[in-house]
């Protein structure tokens, strides 16, 4: 019997999540886990973000549905959380809408993907937990996730990699054609936005 | 091999003051050994006893051995007598063998072996007796006593007073020792299973160590914050790290002292909590056996009343790793000022969302040994990332981007002489691997400026005993980490192959040498030990 193993919670900026399309499973059971793949090779079951709630909506017809915007330097992710992510849905429904002082939200969920009628792939994140954080915890979140995203650049850039990594990056290439340089340019636009560091002085060529 | 064995004969010869020739006794052990495949021990046996009845010694005059205490017990292939209980037959597994056992003095407890073929009488569990001519062997450092046909057992009227070893938890180093613990239990855990009857934390000052009592065993139950004297438990070994078992043989007195628990060899863990799992906050625990009741029920003792606490369950992630955590009544209030009684005040709803408030979602840094699932916080703080900018910005081989195993661009061209094996260096001083037997080496190898890749296995990382430290030797242009999944052992010969580099292990690599000849060559694997604090690797003059 395999025993249960929880799914860590990758870090992946918006504007990545954003273009992120491929989903799969490894195999063909019911419960078998459901993975996003991102362009930078991120194999999400789970993922952990910090952003800023920019838009609240309960779009639900007969029981609660929301769709929460949360904005990070680089994009927005889309949340829908209904009556199956219970805990999540009362900590957004008692959150106060004020563009004056929007809420900092860090939220762990699963990543989901939708086909719309014209054919395109939306994807979103379907909470576990939503919690009210400070500035400084999505500074250390914009970190964390710059330098775990510069790490999965460096793996497809060439440095050695076991042979499951080697395979999902392979996968990531093929299916996003991934420019690197792409994605490092969204990571330096994410520590710019730190405050602590003058715009000038990043030079990202060397990572 | 046979050089060392033939030593060994001839010293207990000479001992008895029979001369016997050296080569005689390598030649007969060769050939038993080489020729013959006879197995060692009986190898050593037979060419004893072939020279035992050649020299026309009187058996008894040779085996006539010295009765020894157990601790005395420290040379492989000693005929001694001794004094001894029997504290436990254990199961048979090997039709070779008439009984299989543990035997304790005063002094200390050993396994032994009685051998089918040595025709002895069975002995009882809890009697003692006299053994005289029983041979002492060793394996993996551990000594055992062998009985053979020139063994003699006489059973005493007297009981042999038995003692295990008095042992700070600190100090439990190898399996299967049995040992007296003095420590106070720090925490009972839900023991989930019906054959333990309690399991839970034991803490001295030295440590903290799990234990488990085994339903059978029909001990006490035992009770969180008090301290007890715990005799004839036995170590055990899992995932690295050590446990001790109650069993039928073992016994738990309490004792007035209130036993001081003080540095826990934890693990040191960065990473946001991800989750705040059910079971946190207010709690119900059995009067009884302290378990945390589900339903107002208790596994074990039905529905009761209950005692109330405080606790969180939840989860800590750096992206990589995943730690279930719980942080104990105490922390909780040290940390946040969330008291027992004031929660009780405030309801389980409010109770929860302050907890929610101070952990989910943000960044900390914690600290507690890794017991089970469970790392057991005893402290945790607040990480701020944005002081890791700089470094981000200006390392171009930074931390998180060099995970993998790349020679840095400026040693490619360079020599490197030696490639370290982290993963078997770590455990060189202690069963527990400790970052400090790495530095030692490196350190060392700086010193003598000798050119080196250190190559740290991905499972490391979660065992160490400093994983801040860890990190942060990662971060040096000479030491890299194997990709997880993948056998750290490969790279470490790969590197070895590549630069012509001896390695640094006290590993042989057996499974490998087959594909890797290299192994093979002599002088190519580098053995040292770590000894008082000290390093020693003879072949590199350290």
């Amino acid at each position: 019997m395999q025993e249960f193993r929880r799914e860590s919670a990758k870090r992946v900026f918006a504007q990545e999540f954003r273009e992120s399309d491929l989903s799969f499973k490894e195999s063909e059971d019911e419960y078998a886990p459901k993975y996003l793949l991102t362009p930078t090779a991120a194999k999400c079951n789970r993922v952990f973000v910090v952003g800023t709630l920019t838009e609240k909506e309960d779009i639900g017809m007969e029981t609660e549905y929301w769709r929460a915007r949360v904005a990070d330097p680089t994009g927005v992710f889309l949340v829908y959380a209904g009556q199956f992510q219970a805990e999540a849905t009362k900590v957004l429904e008692g959150l106060e809408e004020n563009i004056d002082e929007p809420s900092i939200i860090a939220i762990t969920g699963k990543p989901s993907t939708y086909e719309t009628q014209d054919g395109d792939i939306i994807t979103s994140i379907r909470p576990e937990s939503i919690q009210v954080v400070d500035a400084k915890t999505r500074d250390s979140w914009i970190i964390d996730t710059a330098m775990q995203t510069m790490k999965r650049l460096k793996s497809m850039e060439g440095g050695e990699v076991s042979e499951g990594e080697g395979d999902i990056i392979a996968q990531a290439k093929e299916h996003y054609s991934t420019e690197v340089e792409y994605y490092k340019e969204m990571v330096s636009i994410a520590l710019k936005t730190l405050e602590e560091v003058g715009t000038e002085t990043i030079d990202m060529s060397g990572i | 091999m046979v050089k060392g064995m033939a030593d060994q004969i001839r010293s207990h010869f000479s001992d008895s003051g029979i001369d016997v020739s050296l080569e005689e006794i390598e030649k007969r052990l060769d050939l038993l050994i080489n020729e013959y495949k006879v197995p060692e021990d009986e190898a050593k046996r037979t060419v004893t006893n072939y020279f035992i009845s050649k020299s026309g010694a009187p058996k008894l005059q040779f085996q006539d051995s010295d009765t020894i205490m157990v601790k005395d017990i420290n040379t492989e292939g000693q005929w001694i007598g001794m004094k001894a209980k029997v504290i436990q037959l254990w199961e048979n597994k090997h039709d070779s063998i008439s009984q299989v056992g543990l035997l304790g003095d005063s002094t200390g407890t050993i396994k032994f072996v009685s051998w089918k073929k040595a025709a002895l009488p069975l002995l009882d569990e809890g009697k003692s007796y006299e053994f005289k001519s029983v041979v002492t062997d060793a394996y993996n450092d551990r000594f055992s006593v062998k009985f053979n046909h020139n063994t003699k057992i006489t059973e005493l009227d007297d009981e042999v007073n038995v003692s295990g070893g008095d042992i700070r938890i600190a100090d439990i180093s190898v399996e299967g020792q049995w040992i007296n613990l003095r420590a106070k239990v720090l925490q009972l855990w839900d023991s989930g299973h019906e054959s333990i009857s309690q399991v839970g934390l034991l803490g001295d000052a030295s440590g903290t160590v799990k234990f488990t009592i085994w339903a059978s065993s029909d001990l006490q139950d035992v009770i969180e914050g008090k301290s007890y004297e715990f005799r004839n438990v036995i170590s055990d070994l899992w995932q690295e790290r050590f446990n001790v078992k109650l069993n039928r043989n073992s016994s738990i007195v309490e004792i007035a002292d209130d036993i001081e628990t003080g540095g826990s060899e934890g693990v040191a863990m960065r990473g946001a909590v991800v989750s705040i799992l059910d079971g946190s906050g207010l709690i119900k625990r059995c009067n009884t056996c302290n378990r945390a009741l589900f339903e107002g029920s208790c596994a074990e003792h039905g529905p009761v009343e209950g005692v109330d606490d405080l606790r969180v369950k939840g989860v800590i992630d750096d992206g990589e790793v995943v730690q279930e955590f719980l942080l104990n009544r105490d922390v909780i209030k040290n940390t946040s000022g969330i008291t027992l009684e004031g929660a009780i005040k405030s309801g389980q709803d409010t109770v929860l969302g302050e907890i929610r408030d101070l952990l989910l979602g943000k960044y900390f840094e914690v600290n507690g040994p890794v017991v089970g699932r469970y790392m057991l916080i005893n402290d945790f703080k607040d990480l701020n990332l944005a002081g890791e900018i700089d470094s981000l910005l200006q390392d171009h081989e930074s931390p998180a981007v060099k995970d993998t195993p790349r020679v840095p661009e400026q040693e490619k061209n360079d020599m490197i002489d030696i490639v370290i094996d982290a993963s078997n260096v770590a455990y060189w001083e202690d069963a527990k691997p400790k970052l400090g037997s790495v530095l030692a080496i490196l350190d060392k190898l700086d010193d003598l400026g000798i050119s080196y890749l250190c190559v740290v296995g991905p499972r490391l990382r979660h065992v160490i005993d400093d994983r801040v430290g860890l990190e942060k030797l990662l971060k040096r242009s000479n030491v890299v980490q194997s990709p997880a999944k993948k056998d750290a052992d490969i790279f470490v010969i790969d590197y070895a192959t590549k630069y012509d580099a001896k390695i640094v292990s006290n590993d042989q690599y057996n499974e490998y040498c087959k594909d890797h000849p290299i192994l093979l060559e002599k002088g190519r694997i580098v053995e040292g030990l770590i000894f008082d604090g000290k390093i020693s690797v003879p072949d590199l003059g350290i």
